[in-house]
């Protein structure tokens, strides 16, 4: 395929990879490595590529993929760190306090999500912060709808325990 | 429904609205009961929540195109550095200058060509217009930011570059290089980086190379800017016709060796393709973008991270009439067998420069010789432009033999001068009044 086919493909699909990786990363600089190193690992093998790929499925996988590796890769450094002594809250008050709690909180997710089992992580990306029916999930993680359900809510079991005192309650 | 029986996937499935109506209704019974449950249930909530927040992520075209931008550059940066036929970056070849290492100095030398000619002038002063055309030019004249590839010759299977202008900044790339080019107009300054290498060295363009060396669509700005200045001379409309796959509208301006031709989108005036004939160079700009987004580390004069900076400048001023003669000799004796090129065009020059480097590269002469003999190939192609540029000048050289006297080959006016300068087939060069020019 040419290289027009392939600028093609990044004007087409850049804006959604973009997206996906920052709402993983919570990060706009992560966002664009993963958007680079999405497609140039496509562009390196752009040759054995044919017009069997279905693009938009193919690019969130992968995507949610790096992403997720990045975000496995620097989850340390990317969760603020609380003050000794603080007690975690829950999100669920407004004002100041309750922005950077929630903040925090995405970022602590974000972080946990790294460490969830990668078909579970892709399962909830994809279900959560995709917002994707359960039919196009399972679709785009290649099982049955009845798997990736299971993917879906294990992800959320451990997250919500992993999480704790975080979301409150 | 007692706790013991309620598992977490069951909770999940309530929070997700997923049970029936009726084992919802029984989940909230239990819940009413059970304050674990009730807490995990909430937090779950609280977790759908915040996803619901970290989904929403703002939509910015800018940070999307520029992120395009970005990994188009890098792969096409990628496809030249592995492209079997490159010839090694001016960085690598300044580095083994510099190391006084043996092999393909000459290329080097050859490399460094390449990179000065693609900025030397083409174009002289220009002029016309009408409404249309004044609506053509107006991207041309008020982009912030330019992204556009520029190719040599006509059937653009020539070499070609790809520029990111940014103010006086430029990032320029050449397809058949490996290197990378960043040159700052303004301070006459150009970093070479050898991506392969991980090797950066500084380039001295200030003189006549600041002046050449040019963001070509600033050239066209200049032009078209100059337009008022010359009423004698008027746009011609070419009509419309498909042009790289857009419905275009042509217009053209001439003047003395000189033609402009712009190709702009019917639907919205944008340029899409301009065409510069200078006598029998002929450059083409396509893949012309206005006002992309251009992140200021593409166009950083600093050595980029993990990159090895050579400590010493190079300095590329200073060119003369011997080295043209000079570079004609060696273009004449390694390449064409003592006869001379058909025409001298850019592209011509530019397409043998791989060979001219291996060619220079195995001569059985010492390092610093080869390094000079390439230096003095780009000081004579860089005099042959300006000349060029400057005034008028005819090449004869088609058919004659290296040494063959009383053939003129080649021939110019100085700039200031009554007279003019006539180089021959054996390589001296006279004064020669204009009314005995060759005929």
């Amino acid at each position: 395929m040419s290289e027009q086919s392939f600028e093609n493909l990044v004007n087409e699909y850049g804006g959604q990879v973009l997206r996906t990786a920052t709402r993983v990363l919570r990060d706009m600089n992560l966002a664009h490595d993963v958007h680079q190193e999405v497609f140039l690992a496509i562009w390196r093998h752009w040759d054995r590529y044919n017009g069997t790929v279905h693009w938009p499925a193919y690019l969130y996988r992968v995507t949610v993929r790096k992403a997720l590796e990045l975000a496995r890769r620097r989850a340390v450094c990317s969760v603020p760190v609380r003050a000794s002594g603080e007690t975690p809250h829950g999100v669920t008050t407004n004002g100041p306090d309750s922005v950077l709690q929630a903040d925090e909180l995405q970022h602590r997710l974000a972080a946990a999500l790294s460490r969830l089992p990668p078909r579970q992580a892709e399962a909830f990306v994809l279900s959560r912060l995709e917002r994707l029916e359960t039919t196009e999930v399972a679709r785009r993680m290649g099982c049955s709808e009845p798997t990736a359900r299971v993917h879906l809510h294990r992800a959320l079991v451990r997250l919500a325990h992993e999480l704790g005192d975080y979301l409150g309650q | 429904m007692s706790p013991h029986k309620v598992t977490n996937e069951q909770l999940v499935q309530f929070v997700l609205g997923e049970l029936s109506c009726e084992r919802a209704a029984e989940m909230q019974a239990h819940l009413r009961q059970c304050a674990p449950c009730r807490q995990t249930v909430g937090r779950l909530q609280s977790l759908l929540d915040c996803a619901g927040r970290m989904s929403a992520v703002p939509e910015d075209e800018h940070v999307v195109q520029s992120a395009n931008h970005e990994v188009l550059l890098a792969a096409r940066t990628e496809s030249e550095n592995q492209s079997r036929h490159r010839i090694r970056s001016p960085v690598a070849l300044f580095g083994r200058m510099i190391m006084k290492k043996r092999i393909t100095q000459l290329a080097a030398a050859a490399a460094i060509v390449v990179a000065a000619v693609a900025g030397l002038p083409l174009l002289g002063p220009l002029v016309g217009e009408s409404v249309t055309f004044a609506e053509v030019i107006r991207p041309i004249l008020n982009a912030r930011t330019v992204a556009v590839d520029m190719i040599l010759g006509e059937d653009e299977t020539g070499p070609s570059f790809h520029d990111v202008v940014k103010g006086s900044q430029i990032r320029r790339t050449v397809s058949n290089m490996s290197g990378i080019a960043i040159i700052d107009l303004d301070a006459g300054r150009m970093l070479s980086l050898d991506p392969e290498g991980k090797s950066a060295v500084y380039v001295d363009i200030q003189g006549p190379i600041q002046e050449g060396t040019r963001d070509y669509l600033g050239l066209v700005r200049e032009i078209v800017t100059r337009l008022n200045d010359r009423p004698d001379l008027s746009v011609t409309e070419l009509g419309e016709r498909e042009i790289d796959g857009w419905e275009a509208r042509g217009f053209q301006v001439s003047e003395d060796n000189t033609q402009l031709t712009i190709w702009a989108e019917a639907k919205t005036a944008l340029p899409r393709r301009i065409e510069i004939r200078q006598g029998q160079s002929f450059t083409i700009l396509k893949n012309i973008e206005f006002d992309v987004p251009v992140d200021d580390a593409l166009v950083s004069m600093d050595v980029p991270a993990g990159y090895a900076l050579h400590d010493a400048e190079l300095n590329m001023r200073g060119f003369t009439e011997q080295d043209f003669v000079e570079t004609l000799r060696l273009w004449s004796k390694l390449m064409l067998d003592g006869a001379f090129p058909e025409s001298l065009r850019l592209e011509d020059l530019m397409g043998q420069m791989r060979q001219l480097g291996e060619k220079v590269a195995g001569l059985n002469v010492r390092g610093e010789e080869k390094m000079r003999l390439g230096m003095t190939l780009w000081r004579g192609y860089s005099f042959f432009h300006t000349v060029a540029h400057q005034g008028a000048y005819h090449y004869a050289g088609q058919g004659a033999k290296l040494g063959e006297s009383g053939k003129a080959i080649f021939w110019y006016q100085p700039q200031g001068s009554a007279t003019w300068r006539v180089i021959y087939a054996d390589l001296h060069a006279a004064d020669v009044a204009p009314e005995n020019l060759p005929k």
